[in-house]
């Protein structure tokens, strides 16, 4: 059984009396159990509606989706699910300790067990500091993990994750890069949709890519990503006369160099970095 | 009721409706000049206090409650969890009933305050010495001032106060299903809660009057699609001392709760649909 199946999810938005668009056109996709599954495209292409249909938040113009088997029109199969919004809004007024706690009575939890899992969660997204302060005072980050801690607050077997780094500084989505790590290796299943592409190079097992709500590209990302004609070494202590007797080897064998050269950092390993180094000064 | 608690419209209604309340003995002095006047004045003054702050709480507290749960996208992370959306609809609507039933007992409480200052300011006023026995006028003044204040009539006129601010309620609920502004809603609220004391006349005009067919037919909608507020104002009926019998209580109790739940499944209906 697969976490989430979709077969010829269509939904189309009228936008006047005779005019429609097409948000999403005959999606059929499923989301293995286990795996973390990242539905990427770029705005407008489709990836929040096709989470709104799966939580039933939407209503199909055509074709269905199931969560576990479960019709998603059948609100018992959002027992199974936590979703995390994009830009979460939650009541400003309740403090994270609250929140947590609303949205665990929501699903039915009640007394020690509610107490307990809310604690738990505080502390697995690091907000169990701030966990009777407002929400109003949390920073985006804070926000992000608020809202991963009360999606996960009836321990779902499912996580659907949109833009979970929206708007958040590098260190924090790396952070939430961690969890979502941390939730694959709890066993959850994840489905996230983002643009921020190289975020999920690092956490998908496998990728959909939307556009004009068609899926246009779908696959592993070892797979997708790999330059099978190609091949790379990467060297420490290499000499200029060991790289000439290299460059020749690789001529003689009728192979061609295409680049050489030092590899680089990402700039966010740079930034990460640079910020750690400064506060290990600092204290 | 936490949402609309820590909004500030909620303090100050809340607050002009208790200084309104706290002010009715001052303005029974220089309105009226007997003391069986007054009275009267300050029940009717209490009575008109309560309702009116009651039902603005009930229309602008209960307008804003789903579009800024739009708004504000909290509604999403809400209904992404095993929630009913008729849950989540009366749950909201209960959480405003309780906080009318809390308003309209804590302004209750103060105008009772109010009515035990005034027996006891007007006694003062009528026996001018204690001492004395007093004569069989006074007398008689006294105990009429005493029955006009423990009249029981006044809390079964809070109570339909009451169920005629969760007509309102519900009324409110329904129309911010389909509204696209808090400003509409309140409008619209209002336009109904301005028909719902109209209602009785309306009918009277449809039943007997000789109209044209236009008028005859927005008489027809108002007559069957908008409440009876009148019939949950017994104020008058109370002051002048008139019986408040324990059917009619009964009746128009049921006819409200009949009228909120068919506006309720109403507005389910239409939020069931609805695409957030």
């Amino acid at each position: 059984m697969h976490a989430i199946e979709t077969k010829d999810l269509s939904k189309h938005f009228r936008i006047s009396l005779r005019r429609k668009v097409v948000g999403l056109d005959r999606l059929n996709f499923i989301v293995r159990e286990g795996e973390v599954y990242g539905l990427l495209g770029p705005n407008g292409s489709g990836k929040s509606t096709t989470l709104k249909l799966v939580l039933g938040l939407f209503q199909p113009t055509e074709g269905e989706a199931t969560i576990f088997g479960r019709s998603v029109e059948e609100v018992a199969s959002r027992v199974s699910v936590g979703f995390l919004p994009e830009n979460p809004y939650f009541y400003r007024y309740l403090t994270g300790e609250e929140t947590v706690r609303f949205f665990g009575r929501l699903c039915g939890m009640r007394g020690r067990k509610l107490e307990e899992k809310v604690s738990e969660l505080l502390n697995l997204v690091g907000l169990e500091v701030h966990r009777h302060r407002r929400l109003a005072g949390y920073s985006k980050g804070m926000l992000q993990r608020i809202g991963l801690a009360q999606a996960l607050v009836h321990e779902p077997k499912l996580m659907l994750l949109d833009e979970p780094t929206a708007g958040v500084d590098p260190i924090g989505s790396i952070e939430i890069r961690n969890l979502i790590i941390k939730l694959k290796q709890m066993g959850k299943t994840v489905l996230l949709c983002s643009h921020l592409l190289d975020q999920v190079q690092d956490v998908c097992d496998r990728v959909g890519i939307l556009h004009y709500g068609k899926m246009i590209l779908e696959g592993e990302v070892k797979d997708l990503l790999a330059r099978k004609d190609q091949f790379q070494f990467v060297c420490e202590g290499l000499n200029e006369g060991a790289r000439g007797r290299v460059r020749d080897a690789i001529t003689q064998s009728g192979a061609k160099v295409v680049t050489e050269g030092n590899p680089e950092t990402t700039l966010e390993q740079l930034f990460l970095h640079s910020v750690q180094q400064a506060e290990k000064d600092k204290k | 009721m936490t949402e609309v608690i820590r909004q500030k419209f909620f303090y100050i209604l809340l607050l002009f409706g208790i200084v309104v309340l706290c002010t009715a003995i001052y303005f029974s002095q220089i309105t009226v000049s007997t003391p069986a006047e007054q009275v009267k004045f300050i029940k009717d003054f209490g009575l008109a206090a309560i309702m009116i702050f009651a039902s603005l709480i009930a229309i602008v507290g209960t307008a804003q409650l789903l579009p800024l749960e739009l708004d504000n996208r909290t509604i999403y992370p809400i209904l992404a969890k095993p929630v009913y959306r008729a849950e989540f609809l009366l749950g909201k609507f209960a959480g405003m009933a309780v906080l009318l039933f809390l308003t309209i007992v804590l302004m209750s409480g103060i105008f009772t305050g109010v009515l035990l200052y005034a027996e006891h300011y007007f006694k003062q006023a009528v026996v001018a010495d204690p001492t004395v026995p007093m004569d069989a006028t006074t007398q008689d003044l006294v105990s009429m001032l005493v029955r006009q204040i423990h009249d029981v009539n006044l809390v079964k006129a809070v109570a339909l106060t009451y169920f005629k601010v969760v007509i309102v309620c519900a009324i409110s609920l329904l129309i911010s299903t389909f509204a696209t502004s808090v400003i509409f809603n309140v409008i619209a609220s209002f336009m109904v809660y301005i028909c719902g004391h109209l209602e009785s006349t309306a009918r009277h005009a449809w039943v007997g009057g000789q109209q044209p067919a236009w008028t005859k037919f927005m008489l027809l909608i108002i007559t069957f699609f908008v409440p009876d507020l009148n019939a949950f104002d017994v104020a008058d009926a109370v002051i002048n001392g008139q019986p408040l019998p324990m059917e009619y209580m009964m009746r128009t109790i049921g006819y409200g709760l009949f009228y909120a739940t068919v506006v309720l499944v109403a507005a389910y209906v239409i939020f069931q649909e609805k695409e957030i």
